[in-house]
């Protein structure tokens, strides 16, 4: 009889043996197991932990959103406000958007602040502001797309390192002159509406945002675009 | 910022025709710090039944005239939309203003979709020249 089937017969009669030989198998080889154990139990803390930041950063960005679309007159300039949902998959190259049923998903390879704050902008460029009132003007609609990436960060109140890095990617963006100037006048005129009151109708918010812009580009002599 | 003063009543003047009630009249111009705009809203269905595009084609023609240098002729549906391109195309015809860029986009409203067009002409007479205050220099 080998050693195999005394084993098959014993726990047959006695299934209360397998975990005392489990516990034994791992006494005598110990040593040869604990790494994979040890490396089993970072992968899933790690699993764990990077699943309950996403949730927590994904829960902010859902209030940020909708806290945006209701009270940031500027938003109006969207016919849609689609909140950005997260999820870091390791094997991803870049930020990533897809387009699912109810939903969009923002891959990013790692949780580091840089990539959630591209990845959001990238929501804004490729599925937001193609709905944007002003998406004829190639610089106005980009420098719209910042301010409201701004207004987001700003009412997703999660921590500092998350601000810290949508101040430099947009200050990284507003290098550029012309979008520069526009972000600063689309920022006055969302505080200006906010005290006012906002417009309903997009079409007067496409006046004011285009006449505005308009203007101070006339008036320093630039070409509006 | 040349709208710098004139920021606040140029919302003010754009918060009052987005809370225009139907048959109510109100000054569509606005005059403010070099800043001459009407915007023209048609809607009216006596208007266009009675008399088609011709009242808004008039008008704008008169305060072109009077020196409007920015026009903005907004409709909601169907109707509106087409008569809003029968009046731009009558007055770039006439060459009086130029169109310099337009919206359209579809919203829903009491349970239909419905067009609206928001497009901005510009006075001929009146075209911005980056380069006219150098002109007396020389």
């Amino acid at each position: 009889m080998g050693i195999l089937e005394i084993l098959t017969q014993l726990l047959h009669y006695s299934p209360a043996l397998v975990p005392i030989l489990l516990v034994i198998y791992l006494m005598i080889h110990w040593k040869r197991i604990k790494p994979f154990i040890r490396e089993f139990k970072t992968f899933l803390m790690q699993y764990m932990y990077n699943l309950c930041y996403i949730r927590k950063i994904n829960s902010a960005m859902q209030s940020a959103f909708y806290a945006c679309k209701h009270e940031e007159p500027l938003l109006r300039a969207f016919k849609y406000v689609i909140p950005l949902q997260l999820r870091i998959e390791s094997d991803a190259k870049d930020v990533e958007i897809r387009l699912e049923t109810g939903r969009v998903l923002g891959i990013i390879p790692s949780k580091s602040m840089s990539q959630i704050v591209k990845a959001i902008d990238a929501h804004f460029a490729d599925n937001i502001s193609q709905f944007s009132v002003v998406n004829d003007f190639s610089k106005l609609e980009r420098a719209l797309e910042l301010v409201c990436l701004e207004l987001v960060m700003r009412n997703c109140k999660i921590d500092g390192g998350l601000a810290i890095a949508a101040s430099r990617f947009i200050n990284k963006a507003r290098e550029n002159e012309e979008i520069n100037l526009m972000f600063s006048i689309l920022s006055d005129l969302n505080g200006k509406l906010k005290q006012t009151g906002s417009i309903q109708d997009r079409r007067l918010l496409r006046i004011l945002i285009v006449e505005t812009c308009r203007g101070e580009f006339d008036a320093i002599g630039k070409m509006f675009v | 910022m040349r709208l710098g003063r004139c920021l606040c009543e140029f919302i003010k003047f754009l918060k009052q025709i987005d809370t225009k009630n139907r048959g109510h009249n109100i000054n569509p111009t606005f005059r403010c710090d070099g800043l001459d705009m009407s915007i023209v809203l048609i809607g009216r269905s006596e208007t266009i039944n009675s008399y088609g595009c011709e009242p808004y084609v008039s008008y704008i023609q008169g305060a072109a005239k009077e020196g409007i240098k920015i026009f903005y002729i907004l409709a909601m549906g169907r109707v509106n939309c087409w008569v809003a391109d029968e009046v731009v195309g009558h007055v770039c015809t006439e060459q009086i203003v130029k169109k310099t860029d337009g919206y359209s986009d579809e919203i829903a409203y009491k349970g239909r979709k419905l067009r609206i067009s928001c497009i901005r002409l510009e006075n001929l007479s009146s075209s911005y020249d980056p380069f006219a205050k150098y002109v007396d220099t020389y």
